[in-house]
């Protein structure tokens, strides 16, 4: 199968704040060249934030598709209050979440299920941590806020007032669903290390 | 950020995975630091924590599209300007989805779901072209010819391929269609079945 994009095609490039937001100011006048190394620059990232979440390649895309989408139409309206990331993934999580709300049903409170046991046995959690299949799974047990919100501060190393302005939520909305999204995370890796010895 | 010189371990606590990324800075730093000195526990959950996160970055590949997604944005925004320009009525080219299928195929080599999606240029040495270029593949089996809508999804058109466990084996046209082969008499009438009731979605030409 060939399918050329012609000059469209761009190098993968790693850009710094300063260089996207020239770009964004490049992409709200209209310039497309602007966009593919927009595109380029964040397409990955944005992808592996979207598709973690809804485990399904073809919607993943149909929404990365709709993020950029919005960006060629309002990159005018970025006015700099914070990074380009944050912003660009404030638009992918919106999205992502839209989609949560319409077509799946998913718990979006911060309502978590108090439990007895609050202390997992930390080794077996380093050792699971260690097993990239147990990381997965208790990964995906997570709510997808909370989900999120690891994501970003694991994937894309975000701080927690940037993971906050993306979520749209105060922060310390974000450090209580780090907080319970790290409790849940280690237990089910110490369950799953304990169920393998088993 | 809040800066905390006396912090609670609760705080600490909740800033652990901010230490394990090494986001924190200044007095915060310090503070969640010395909390985890002062508790074996916080320590084993910080070392389980950034024991994640270097495993995380080094596990999850991203199958993003890539340049064929750029593509497809191109052709949405050429089409959105050309649309702007000349308020043509009635149907779009099948330009957009082309992109769209297209993009079922690619997402396809990655996707078990999507696995059946093959092209079957390589067996007689013709390489297959989606783009509109020599049919690569003539075959006996029966096809049928259709246009996909304009407005369907990528997710919608890739679940009625499953669906219909048809292979798009040449297309777009010139005009947009595509043609489909089905395994054999019994799956065409089942595909063709399936495809007429979502008019929504496809028009079906033969």
């Amino acid at each position: 199968m060939q399918v050329r994009s012609g000059a469209l095609r761009m190098p993968h490039q790693k850009l710094q704040n300063a260089d996207l937001a020239q770009l964004l100011k490049r992409i709200a006048a209209g310039d497309k060249q602007a966009f593919a190394l927009f595109y380029n620059a964040l397409e990955k990232p944005v992808y592996r934030f979207i598709a973690s979440k809804m485990n399904d390649p073809h919607e993943s895309a149909d929404i990365q598709h709709d993020v950029f989408m919005e960006i060629w139409h309002v990159a005018g309206r970025f006015e700099g209050r914070s990074t380009v990331k944050t912003w660009v993934f404030g638009i992918a999580y919106r999205k992502t979440m839209d989609h949560f709300r319409k077509h799946k049903r998913v718990d979006l409170t911060d309502e978590v299920e108090e439990r007895v046991d609050d202390s997992p046995d930390a080794v077996a959690c380093l050792a699971a941590s260690q097993e990239g299949a147990h990381l997965k799974q208790c990964l995906g047990e997570l709510k997808p806020q909370m989900r999120s919100a690891v994501e970003l501060a694991f994937f894309e190393d975000l701080t927690y007032p940037e993971i906050a302005e993306i979520a749209g939520v105060p922060e310390g909305t974000i450090k209580t669903r780090v907080y319970h999204a790290k409790k849940l995370l280690l237990r089910c890796l110490s369950a799953r290390m304990q169920g393998t010895q088993a | 950020m809040s800066q905390i010189s006396d912090m609670s371990g609760e705080e600490a606590e909740r800033l652990l995975i901010f230490l394990a990324n090494d986001t924190l800075a200044g007095e915060e730093r310090a503070a969640v630091e010395a909390a985890v000195e002062a508790d074996d526990r916080l320590a084993a959950e910080l070392a389980a924590l950034r024991t994640m996160r270097h495993k995380l970055q080094d596990e999850e590949a991203s199958h993003s599209p890539g340049e064929f997604g750029l593509a497809r944005l191109m052709r949405d925004i050429d089409a959105e300007t050309t649309m702007a320009v000349t308020h043509v009525g009635g149907k779009r080219s099948g330009a957009s989805s082309f992109w769209k299928i297209a993009a079922v195929v690619l997402l396809g080599l990655f996707s078990a779901q999507s696995a059946f999606v093959y092209l079957k240029g390589e067996q007689d040495g013709t390489d297959v072209q989606l783009a509109s270029g020599d049919p690569a593949v003539s075959t006996e089996r029966p096809t049928l010819r259709l246009d996909f809508d304009p407005d369907a999804t990528v997710s919608e058109i890739a679940s009625l391929l499953l669906e219909t466990e048809l292979t798009i084996v040449d297309g777009p046209s010139a005009i947009g269609f595509y043609t489909l082969e089905a395994l054999d008499e019994a799956g065409y009438a089942q595909a063709l079945e399936i495809l007429q009731s979502r008019p929504d979605l496809v028009d079906i030409v033969e």
